[in-house]
């Protein structure tokens, strides 16, 4: 049986939902709601366990107002902290 | 957020939501257990195949009836998943139900195989001394309408951690 869920496991797809719903204190069900998806799919792509449409992950950047390319990765994310005190 | 989709009968819509919100059946809805109804369909099914092969109307009859309430309910414990419109799923599910599908359509057509093979030698009969009878087409009939009907959502029941 194939891999569920439309995973593509050649070429998973990173993802900052976590970080970006914990920043501002968003449930996976107000997420789902705001793009119009169902709250499993949510759980599903945080983990990394289903790639977005380009639909969804263009209605997900819009929802956070930011660059799809800031949600979503062909390599994994940095760490935040990282990023904020490497200098 | 908008989230535009072809416009749905109302009706359809209220029982796809209904549906898709019921909890009568959660005790049989965590994996393992889905497993277990998976495969006491299958078994319920072997029994009503088997009995009409075996020639008896009232057997068979008294067979069916649980074989069509385990179709029945693995259908119902993925929640209709695999037989919702297409504009009432969310994508994830939609890409999900496609890839069972291609399963299902590739294990329908082995089991359909494995039919016409019986045909093709019940064809050939007086050679191999058996005879194509219609007990054994009905058998064949309801194997394959059954498989047909539960197949999609059996492989959603067996695969999927949440429904």
């Amino acid at each position: 049986m194939t891999p569920p869920s439309g995973r593509n496991p050649t070429e998973p797809v990173h993802n900052r939902l976590p970080v970006l719903r914990a920043e501002r204190n968003l449930s996976r069900q107000d997420l789902a709601d705001a793009v119009g998806v169902h709250v499993q799919t949510i759980g599903y792509l945080e983990r990394g366990e289903y790639n977005p449409t380009l639909a969804l992950a263009l209605r997900m950047a819009a929802y956070f107002d930011l660059p799809v390319e800031a949600l979503f990765s062909l390599e994994p994310f940095a760490p935040m902290s990282h990023a904020i005190y490497k200098d | 957020m908008s989230n535009p989709r072809p416009a749905t009968d109302p009706r359809v819509e209220a029982d796809a939501r209904r549906v898709q919100a019921d909890t009568s059946l959660d005790a049989l809805r965590p994996l393992g257990r889905r497993r277990l109804v998976v495969l006491a369909c299958l078994f319920l099914i072997a029994i009503a195949v088997g009995a009409a092969w075996g020639g008896s109307a009232i057997w068979t009859l008294v067979a069916l009836a649980p074989a069509i309430a385990g179709v029945w309910l693995v259908r119902r414990v993925v929640r209709l998943m695999a037989d919702l419109p297409d504009e009432l799923v969310d994508e994830r599910v939609r890409t999900v139900r496609n890839q069972r599908y291609v399963e299902a359509y590739r294990l329908l057509s082995a089991v359909m195989v494995a039919v016409l093979l019986v045909v093709y030698i019940g064809a050939d009969a007086p050679r191999i001394d058996w005879v194509l009878e219609a007990r054994h087409v009905h058998a064949m009939f309801w194997l394959v309408m059954l498989m047909s009907f539960a197949l999609p959502s059996m492989l959603l029941a067996w695969s999927e951690r949440e429904v």
